[in-house]
């Protein structure tokens, strides 16, 4: 092989990077973990929660000493109108709700199926990890492009450039987010479109530990995650979500870009609409800003993903668009560090064997597709089309707030039986629309 | 809760702006669909439309990369220099 700098360049220190930059430097390759950020995790924003599994499993201290915010025991899903808020929630021992007072002190010596995080706190925990294992991390640098030989399919990573000179490497591991400029750059990705991405909006908002447990019924140490639809982003093809942190809330929108500009509203008018909404006042109230921030979601499913390796590179994250939204849940960080670790293995198996060309690097693409993480990817393959659906986002809210009203607020007419008030509330849609969200559902849960 | 404004909003996210703009708006014509979505999907208000040209207030931005999605190759847009540009505080 020829000379290098480093084994591999790692671009990137989110948790798709880091975990990567983790797996190699176990491995016992030299590792350059780059960050155009000041600190890893200044450039990085999410709703914020992650599923810790996989990442508890490759940092066994997790439940010890990560910069988690909240335990997440409690999941809210609202339908939201302007005037109602109908909603289901949901608590559960195999969340890790406490039961009892007792069990509310006792700190958790494993992982929690969920937790809350800001980034900001959360990811340089992480880059120390790989810093701890032996990658070497250099913060503040931005990568312009990756180094390559030949051209087409031909087309073979050799390296990055940063200011003008270039790091060689025998293999780069791309985890430089949604954006992807870098194997974009290298026309070894397309360019995402407008409906494959969604932006993403939120305020962070202190509020304080005991009025965060008052008002969200949770105990210390323990959080809750609320998504919202319908009247959340006034109708506009998306949802909303409320998270607890542990002093701050964050909350936020996320919008499909193409629904976005077909709405003719503006971001910010949708953020204010969301945190000027009567239905969350009881939770807002009070509270005051300390940091607006915004980021991309992939949002095209398993069919944005296309191909993750290359001649010398490896696409890893949201760079590779590995994100799920059900409709019920959001997820990116959990498949980031899966993506990161399987790279981080596959990468060191084609450096150690003397094979980062085109084939030595498949066998990436190959684990990848063999990981849970792919798998969960093409379980919910159809819901971005059944996201693109109206009834989320203003008739099912609608209906349920009917049905709910007729139930519950007596006026002194005689009541009309349930039966009738559902059919009432169901006839202010067409059969087909019912139908035609029902089996898009079905078919994409 | 009282709704902060944009400017407000802004003011409590940590900038340090690089003294070269990262962004290149010149190519877009005023009024065209690709200059009404780039305004309107940015959440920092960076984009201005004046009658003859579409202005850019690089310092602001939060580097979601919204714009370059929704401006159909009219919009030169990169993130800034290392170490420079919005530094998430919460994130």
């Amino acid at each position: 092989m020829s000379e290098v700098d480093v084994d591999v360049a790692v671009v990137g220190a989110g948790p798709a990077g880091s975990a990567a930059a983790l797996r190699l430097a176990e491995r016992g390759l030299q590792v350059a973990l780059v960050e155009r950020g000041d600190s890893p995790g200044s450039k990085n924003l999410s709703g914020g929660v992650l599923y810790p599994a996989t990442l508890a499993a490759a940092v066994p201290s997790f439940a010890a000493d990560a910069p988690y915010e909240r335990r997440v025991v409690r999941h809210v899903t609202t339908l939201l109108q302007r005037e109602s808020v109908v909603s289901l929630d949901y608590t559960d021992s195999a969340l890790g709700a406490a039961r009892g007072e007792a069990a509310a002190a006792a700190a958790p010596t494993t992982a929690p199926n969920a937790v809350t995080v800001l980034r900001a706190h959360f990811d340089p925990w992480l880059a120390g990890k790989a810093e701890e294992a032996g990658a070497f991390l250099m913060p503040g640098l931005k990568v312009e492009a990756l180094a390559t030989q030949g051209s087409g399919s031909g087309t073979r990573v050799v390296g990055i450039v940063s200011d003008g000179s270039v790091m060689r490497a025998h293999a780069v591991v791309a985890a430089d987010g949604v954006n992807s400029f870098l194997a974009r750059g290298a026309g070894l990705r397309p360019d995402p479109r407008p409906d494959q991405l969604a932006v993403g909006i939120k305020a962070v908002l202190r509020l304080g530990e005991e009025r965060i447990e008052d008002r969200f019924g949770v105990g210390p140490g323990e959080g809750a995650a609320h998504a919202i639809v319908g009247d959340a982003t006034a109708g506009v093809a998306g949802g909303a979500f409320l998270y607890t942190n542990r002093d701050s809330l964050s909350v936020g929108i996320v919008v499909r870009l193409d629904a976005l500009v077909a709405s003719g509203r503006t971001a910010s008018e949708l953020i204010e609409h969301l945190l000027g909404h009567p239905g969350l006042a009881r939770y807002l109230e009070g509270a005051e800003l300390v940091e607006y921030g915004s980021h991309l979601v992939a949002e095209g499913g398993a069919a944005m993903v296309g191909d993750v390796a290359h001649a010398g590179l490896a696409v890893v994250g949201d760079a590779a668009g590995l994100t799920i939204n059900s409709g019920l849940v959001l997820r990116g960080m959990d498949l980031a560090v899966t993506s990161g670790l399987v790279a981080g293995d596959a990468v060191a198996d084609a450096v150690q064997a003397g094979d980062t060309s085109a084939s030595g690097m498949a066998r990436y693409a190959a684990a990848l597709e063999a990981s849970p993480a792919m798998a969960d990817m093409r379980t919910y393959a159809r819901t971005p089309s059944f996201l693109e659906r109206e009834g989320p986002y203003g008739p099912w809210g609608q209906a349920a707030q009917d049905v709910l009203r007729s139930a519950f607020v007596l006026d002194g007419a005689p009541r009309r039986p349930l039966r009738t008030l559902l059919r009432g509330a169901a006839r202010r849609q067409s059969w087909r629309t019912w139908l035609g969200d029902a089996s898009a559902g079905w078919r994409a849960l | 809760m009282k709704v902060p404004p944009l400017n407000v909003r802004l003011g409590a996210t940590r900038f340090d702006p690089d003294d070269a703009p990262h962004i290149d708006a010149s190519a877009l014509v005023p009024g065209s669909p690709e200059a009404r979505a780039v305004v309107a999907v940015c959440p920092a208000g960076v984009y201005r439309e004046t009658p003859t040209a579409v202005l850019a207030d690089a310092a602001a931005c939060l580097e979601c990369g919204a714009c370059l999605a929704v401006a159909s190759g009219g919009l030169r847009w990169t993130y800034p220099r290392g170490s420079t540009g919005v530094r998430f505080r919460e994130g």
